[in-house]
């Protein structure tokens, strides 16, 4: 028995340039929960930007989300679910710079103004789990590009989401190094039993996905 | 509360020399207004040390612009002394004259049983000796210095030469840097006879001051009653000097407002990626903006503390220096410094409003489109 959608998207409609660049063209999708689910395609396929609009990080031009049975086109429902349901990462792991790995985990933490002493204990653990655990007070400069992608899934992951949101994870990492943080990421998601929408270009992740979906030329269609 | 302060210190940290700029803006404008007003207060405070010498009331002419104007005649002084409030009163006729390479030496008519005269600390002669020979001027310390003049000696005023018949050291900058003549001579040498600027009233009961303000004004219409603190903020001339100083302590620290917004918005330009992925992180537009209002803060806070060593070590350099020695006698109050820490706060606020808006208003999905 397929399990009741924790994302859903109806006749989702994006463009740029005043709608004279069309990028996303009338989709309607779902995502179960504890599903992984890639958005796969070539690059300006409109993956990303399919990706922003599930996410509530852009809004469409025509169509509607829901996560959780919230709308996050509103900030209140925004502000929720980035605090407590979801998880984002990107091509580019997107630390801030100057602070220590740590501290940059802390951020999602701070925001939800989560317990101290839960925090510490949840940053370790997933320290542990992807190998940072010595490099926790290390200021992100000197971290490798491995490692910086390894902590920002950790701060993906810090709040306990429900689904998390990746946008080219490994894209910026050299074939080796991107398959080792993507077994890794895999790893994680399993254990913490958390739903991601992936985009990618890599056929090679497709096999650790329950779902695939191509993306082009702004439709979808599922493989 | 500590992590956001951590987020604040390490951005201001990142870009030490735009935020240093910043805070010396502030700075300069802390010092400026801590300078200029405390001097300005201090200078007022002295000018109305000297009318209040041992006084409760100050009388003088009503609706004049300035005290040199000001004109109380010995018949209203001596219809004042029978008043069956007053204990003393002390008629001085205030003046400015010239002496080689000084065109302004301020000049105090006084009688001889002033309390000025009583209180001063005698350098050379006595106050015994003060309006009993004619032709004689007595002079300030600073004056003495500043006119070369020794007791004895005859020294230039205006047109005529006077005998120095003693140097008196007072606690007031302007007296010390004035002379004093007895009050005929005076009303001689200004062409005002039978005249005084101001008197300076003493009562036999303080608690009846309003009383006495009131016989004033009904027995003199000409002439107005003003308790020391009234006087202080009613004559215009220390409402121009006062607002002056003000408003150049707050043009500055407008200039400095100037060089927190810029740095705030350097700063919101610089790191917009920053800061989208700080909403992703769940960061609401408050919490952004209050990491942005919290970097001025901080900035505000810097440069107020640098500004008020800045504008007090400016000020113990004025105090010292010769030239003006007995002049600058700032008078630093504890009521101005919380006014300025407020202004320079607020202008912190002010100008980091449109950085911290913007920042606020930074869309995740615009600000990481293109990586």
């Amino acid at each position: 028995m397929k399990a009741d959608p924790i994302l859903t998207a109806s006749g989702l409609w994006k463009s740029f340039d005043a709608g004279n660049i069309p990028v996303i063209q009338g989709i309607d999708m779902t995502v179960a929960s504890g599903e992984i689910v890639a958005l796969w395609g070539s690059s300006g396929s409109g993956k990303s930007t399919l990706l922003h609009l599930l996410s509530g990080l852009d809004a469409p031009d025509h169509g509607s989300v829901s996560i959780f049975g919230l709308d996050p086109s509103l900030e209140q429902n925004r502000l929720n679910l980035r605090r407590h349901h979801l998880g984002f990462i990107f091509q580019l792991h997107h630390l801030v710079p100057d602070l220590t790995v740590r501290e940059n985990l802390r951020l999602p933490a701070v925001a939800a103004g989560q317990p101290n002493m839960e925090t510490t204990e949840r940053i370790l653990h997933l320290a542990q789990e992807v190998g940072l655990q010595h490099r926790l007070d290390h200021r992100v400069q000197t971290l490798s590009g491995g490692e910086r992608q390894r902590a920002a899934i950790c701060r993906a992951l810090i709040n306990h989401p429900r689904i998390i949101f990746a946008d080219e994870p490994t894209g910026s990492l050299d074939e080796t190094t991107g398959s080792a943080v993507f077994d890794l990421f895999c790893r994680l998601v399993a254990q913490e039993k958390v739903s991601v929408v992936l985009a990618t270009h890599e056929r090679r992740f497709l096999t650790s996905c329950h779902r695939t979906i191509r993306v082009q030329n702004g439709k979808i269609h599922e493989l | 509360m500590n992590d956001f302060l951590r987020i604040i210190l390490v951005n201001l940290r990142r870009h030490k020399i735009r935020a240093g700029i910043s805070m010396a803006g502030i700075a300069f404008g802390v010092a400026a207004m801590l300078t200029i007003v405390s001097i300005v207060m201090g200078a007022v405070a002295m000018f109305q040390q000297i009318l209040a010498s041992e006084s409760h009331y100050v009388v003088f002419e009503k609706n004049v612009s300035d005290l040199f104007f000001s004109s109380v005649t010995s018949a209203e002084i001596a219809s004042l002394r029978q008043c069956e409030y007053v204990a003393e009163i002390n008629p001085m006729l205030v003046g400015v004259v010239s002496s080689p390479n000084h065109p302004i030496v301020t000049c105090f008519g006084i009688e001889t049983g002033d309390s000025r005269l009583r209180k001063a600390r005698w350098i050379e002669g006595s106050r015994e000796h003060f309006g009993k020979e004619a032709n004689t001027v007595y002079l300030g310390a600073r004056a003495a210095g500043f006119l070369h003049a020794v007791t004895g000696q005859e020294v230039p005023i205006g047109k005529s030469r006077f005998r120095v018949g003693g140097i008196l050291k007072t606690s007031n900058g302007f007296e010390d840097g004035g002379i004093f003549l007895p009050l005929p001579e005076a009303q001689d040498f200004f062409h005002r006879p039978g005249v005084v600027s101001v008197a300076t009233v003493k009562l036999k009961d303080s608690h009846d001051g309003k009383a006495f303000a009131a016989q004033v004004d009904k027995t003199f219409p000409n002439l107005v009653a003003l308790e020391d603190k009234e006087f202080n903020q009613s004559y215009s001339q220390f409402k121009i000097l006062t607002l002056t100083g003000w408003t150049v302590g707050v043009f500055s620290f407008l200039l400095g407002g100037m060089g927190v917004a810029n740095t705030m918005l350097m700063s919101v330009f610089g790191r917009i990626r920053e800061i989208a992925v700080l909403r992703v992180c769940g960061f609401s537009r408050t919490q952004v903006a209050g990491i942005i209002f919290g970097e001025a803060m901080v900035l505000a806070a810097l440069g107020t503390l640098l500004g008020f060593m800045m504008g007090f070590i400016g000020l113990a350099l004025l105090h010292a220096a010769p030239q003006l020695q007995g002049y600058v006698d700032a008078s630093v109050q504890p009521d101005v410094m919380v006014l300025i820490c407020l202004i320079a706060f607020l202008t912190a606020i002010g100008g980091s409003f449109y950085p911290a808006w913007m920042a606020s208003r930074i869309e995740p999905a615009e600000a990481l489109r293109f990586e």
